[in-house]
């Protein structure tokens, strides 16, 4: 009998192990995982280049390719912004079916009006989103995206943003399509997308 | 009397043993390929890239690197950390004898921070960089478009 329950509870043991290494795992890979409803990304509302309020449901019957990142951003965020500059180009007549949408996550330096000229010099065709606090940290929430400041020693309240750095596409109908990496080659992610845009037509 | 050869001998003597004392010189450092992109008003932070080699026959360490058009410049590294991408300063980067270390978007860059007035493209950027057996070794960084992709 003893030895049947010390099977029991080495079971026991092991399972409540497992589930843990589980859950620890998924703690620490918070990117990438979008929150779903009835099968959509969760709604988001920001602000626009001109001030107005921009919805998701603004962009229904577009596919969108969204990015978080921030203006100050010295390295990251430029590259990927080559890459969708690129992307479009690679797009062609296609690129009309497109949104790309770059959202900042540093809403404090990041006037919608400097986020418009930023992106302009990659290719005026993105569109920068933001807003206050509450709007940018329910929009990151929504796509699984982290962000946190991070201080410049000796600099007089100077910051850097850490923050994921994945691409998420979002198909027409607002249902998540996938993330992608950032560093896939630019080419190679306008075949991909190509590929997508058919499927989709086809269904 | 030394004949002129002996001189030219001797002369090379001497020359070999400096080198051999002294195997870092200034020279054995080189930069190429640098360039940073423009920012887009005062206050902005830029990232340096170019590519460091070293033709000594001992490792070098960059140290340090200082600009006059900035608050702050050191060199980091972009890495992934729980699926957040940060960057790190790297305080010493080594440059292997004989090889080079290049510093690339998504991965090593110069940080440039608290630039004091909006960099445009065309200006030039001096910049020293200081490293442990060679020195100072001063380079000027071709400031390229905010959208372009290297030094074009
Ligand atoms: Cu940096």
């Amino acid at each position: 009998m003893s030895r049947i329950r010390l099977i029991l509870w080495a079971l026991v043991a092991f399972a409540v192990a497992a589930v843990s290494t589980i859950t620890l795992y998924r703690g620490q890979n918070p990117a990438l995982q979008v929150t779903v409803v009835d099968g959509r990304i969760k709604p988001f509302s920001l602000i626009g280049p001109g001030n107005q309020l921009i919805t998701n449901a603004h962009f229904r019957g577009k596919w969108m390719l969204l990015f978080f990142g921030y203006t100050h951003c010295p390295d990251i965020c430029p590259t990927t912004m080559l890459t969708i500059a690129s992307v479009l180009n690679d797009l062609g007549d296609e690129a009309v079916k497109l949104q790309p949408i770059f959202i900042t996550i540093d809403p404090e330096r990041d006037s919608p009006a400097l986020l418009k000229d930023y992106l302009a010099n990659f290719d005026s065709r993105i569109l920068g989103l933001g807003g206050d606090e509450q709007r940018v940290a329910e929009a990151a929430e929504a796509f699984g995206v982290f962000y946190r400041k991070q201080p410049i020693d000796n600099s007089d309240g100077d910051y850097y943003m850490d923050h994921s750095t994945a691409l998420y596409l979002v198909d027409p109908d607002g249902r998540l399509a996938r993330p992608y990496v950032p560093d896939v080659p630019p080419g190679e992610l306008a075949e991909k997308l190509r590929v997508r845009f058919r499927t989709f037509e086809e269904k | 009397m030394f004949k002129w050869c002996e001189i030219k001998a001797a002369c090379a003597v001497v020359l070999v043993l400096i080198l051999a004392a002294n195997p870092a010189f200034a020279a054995d450092i080189s930069v190429s390929q640098a360039w940073m992109r423009a920012t887009i008003g005062a206050g902005g932070n830029s990232a340096a890239y170019m590519t460091i080699a070293n033709a000594g026959s001992a490792a070098d360490v960059l140290t340090g690197v200082t600009t006059p058009v900035a608050g702050m410049a050191d060199v980091h590294q972009t890495v992934e950390d729980n699926g957040m991408m940060k960057m790190e300063a790297v305080p010493k980067l080594e440059i292997p004898a004989g090889g080079s270390v290049s510093l690339s978007p998504g991965g090593y860059h110069v940080m440039v921070m608290q630039v004091g007035k909006k960099l445009t493209a065309g200006d030039t950027v001096p910049m020293t960089l200081t490293f442990e057996r060679a020195g100072a070794v001063d380079i000027d960084v071709p400031v390229v478009p905010l959208g372009a992709s290297g030094p074009g």
